[in-house]
């Protein structure tokens, strides 16, 4: 398995005249799973298609160890990016059926796992024949997420991967995931919305915030550095002095505030304020919200 | 399959659809005349597939182009060929296939004119090569074009050009048969391109090779959507 | 070990308490084997890295050790070493906490000790 890594260098991209990515740099260790998280339009899909050079940036690069991956065979061939399948897809590709994915998959993905994609189709009852137009949003990401393990890559994208699927579906997903990880330790990419069901599952988050790297972090130590602290307003304001804070909420004599802890920082753990641990999901509303603070 | 062979795939998809199609016309004709005797058989396959041949290539080549440039071109792109690949394919995909076309053609006019094969006739057929040439070239532009902007009116533009053009052909042989006239192909007279051969060759070149250039252009950067 | 995660603490720590749970109750015996951080994945459907983190605390601990191609082992006297580590850390997880809280609530020192009384009375008498 390739120990290279990943490497976004100065990424912008341009439509039109909008800039929709500025100057971002991302690194991508191998044997890893990512989750990606940002809003509707933050940018995430196209982050993940120039990563995959599916699109190009109008600047910067992106590198495999120390090859550019742009029309690149001996790089592309370790990237896989798993979009999702449109139904009314870009030009004719809708008149595509399943097997003809699989057959594309088999023909020019070098490390395809036929078998494992015949497993999988079975799993989730994917018809064949059946063209993509005709697909429901369920069956269409059953489709993306088996090219997506299918092919082995070592480093893989799945947008949104279980966006029309029921909640035991999404559960299989995350265990065919973790399976698939454990044995081959793939480093994996997923970007997501339903950010609950997923947190667990992510060794390291990356919050991209229209168009910019928020931050991206260890999602234990993250999460250990989020402190929700309530009580007197006067007491949780003395006690989360000089720290970041965001998502302020005052209700009569009370306070609520998140704090983010940086290295070495701690909160006094004094009487009258309340300290309490904050999910991932709060994490993100407070610090992509759009709220001020 | 390795790069060759699918190469050859491809250009052995265009030409069965390019003869299927005429060998469908020339069946017709040929179960709707009432003179069954070989001589017939000769004279009918010799315009079906010589200037025939060509013209109905020279629809449903282009139609191959569209469809491969707006479905399995883009797959190819997201599975990790290179652009550069598949541009490349597709030029020597373009060049065999309208060379192979040109050489039925012309074996069908050798064959039918047999022993005096006329070198008029051979022109044709080589220019029916160049025309071919454009008209994929022109489509492959056009394609590109629209993946790159998703305008539709581009696409629709191939589309119906391209039917237009079998569909008059069709049409007009299919007359023809009812008729039973014969199916002589539409005898368009490109004598004037006798004239002055090498500029006109000189010409096209230069256009296939313009075409292909801004084809290129649009294709280096595509972004890859399905 | 087939207890469900919830939000009041970090994963890795709450797989590590498991653990030590489990030694206490013998459900893990000393010098036996424990599951895999792969294994505490897939049960728990989190990243084997955040498992790794939390056997690793153990392993610092000295109450799992690793066996070189075999796995994680439970090393003699863990049960006693966690006893006593879970010892010192009683008042400031139970003791001060209820302290506090009596504290709010206006009960007295005395009033705390004689519901401790009656509570161990009533089980005496079980």
């Amino acid at each position: 398995m390739s120990e290279k890594i990943l490497r976004a260098k100065g990424i912008v991209k341009k439509y039109g005249k909008q800039e929709v990515l500025h100057n971002i740099d991302l690194t991508l260790e191998p044997g890893k799973i990512y989750g990606l998280i940002g809003r509707n339009g933050a940018g995430k899909t196209t982050l993940l298609s120039i990563l995959s050079a599916q699109n190009p940036a109008a600047s910067g690069e992106i590198c495999l160890g120390e090859e550019p991956v742009w029309e690149n065979p001996g790089a592309l061939q370790h990237i896989f990016f798993s979009r999702e399948i449109s139904p009314n897809g870009a030009a004719d590709s809708s008149g595509l059926k399943v097997k003809d994915y699989l057959e594309m998959a088999e023909a020019y993905l070098p490390k395809w796992d036929k078998k494992m994609a015949e497993k999988l189709v079975e799993l989730f009852h994917l018809d064949r024949k059946k063209k993509t137009m005709k697909l429901s949003k369920g069956m269409l990401s059953m489709l993306s997420i088996v090219l997506a393990l299918a092919s082995k890559a070592d480093f893989t994208f799945l947008d949104e991967p279980v966006s029309g699927l029921d909640v035991v579906a999404r559960e299989q997903f995350y265990r065919l995931l973790l399976e698939e990880f454990t044995e081959t330790g793939r480093t994996f990419v997923i970007s997501t919305h339903i950010i609950e069901e997923a947190a667990d599952l992510f060794e390291e988050v990356i919050f991209l915030h229209e168009g910019r790297i928020l931050l991206k972090e260890n999602t234990q130590e993250l999460l250990e550095h989020c402190i929700y602290v309530s009580g007197r307003a006067e007491e949780v304001d003395q006690a989360v002095q000089g720290k970041e804070l965001h998502h302020q909420e005052t209700l009569g004599r009370s306070k609520g505030v998140m704090v983010r802890l940086r290295e070495g920082e701690t909160l006094e753990k004094t009487e009258g304020i309340t300290l309490q641990p904050v999910n991932l999901q709060k994490v993100f509303v407070a610090l992509c919200g759009g709220e001020a603070g | 399959m390795r790069r060759e062979k699918r190469i050859l795939k491809m250009v052995w998809e265009d030409l069965w659809v390019g003869l299927g199609l005429v060998l469908i016309l020339c069946a017709a004709q040929f179960i709707r005349s009432s003179q069954w005797n070989l001589e017939r058989v000769r004279e009918l396959a010799v315009s079906s597939f010589s200037s025939g041949l060509i013209i109905v290539s020279s629809a449903t080549l282009p139609l191959m182009i569209y469809s491969r440039y707006s479905a399995q071109e883009p797959l190819k792109i997201f599975m990790g060929y290179t652009r550069k690949k598949v541009f490349w394919d597709m030029q020597l995909v373009k060049l065999l296939s309208a060379f192979f076309i040109a050489l039925i053609s012309g074996a069908s006019v050798v064959f039918g004119s047999w022993p005096l094969a006329s070198l008029e006739d051979l022109g044709m057929v080589f220019w029916g090569f160049v025309l071919m040439m454009l008209v994929q070239g022109i489509t492959e532009l056009l394609t590109i074009l629209y993946l790159k902007t998703r305008k539709q009116w581009i696409a629709l533009i191939a589309i119906i050009a391209s039917c237009g053009v079998i569909g008059g052909f069709v049409g007009y042989n299919t007359t023809a048969v009812i008729n039973e006239k014969d199916f002589s192909g539409i005898q368009i007279s490109f004598l004037f391109l006798q004239e002055a051969p090498i500029l006109w060759l000189m010409f096209s070149v230069a256009v296939c090779c313009l075409m292909g250039y801004f084809s290129w252009k649009l294709l280096k950067n595509l972004e890859i959507r399905i | 070990m087939q207890e469900l995660l919830n939000q009041e603490k970090s994963i890795y720590l709450q797989i590590r308490e498991m653990i030590e749970q489990d030694i206490l109750r013998d459900i893990l015996l000393e010098e036996e084997r424990v599951p895999s951080t792969n294994e505490l994945a897939k049960l728990y459907a989190i990243n084997p890295a955040t498992a790794a983190k939390g056997v690793n605390l153990l392993v610092d601990e000295g109450i799992l050790y690793k066996k070189r191609g075999i796995g994680m082992f439970v090393a003699s006297g863990a049960k006693e070493a966690i006893r006593k580590k879970r010892r010192e850390r009683f008042f400031e997880n139970y003791v001060k906490g209820m302290l506090t809280e009596a504290a709010n609530l206006g009960i007295s020192k005395e009033e705390l000790i004689e519901m401790i009384a009656w509570e161990q009375g009533g089980n005496e008498n079980e």
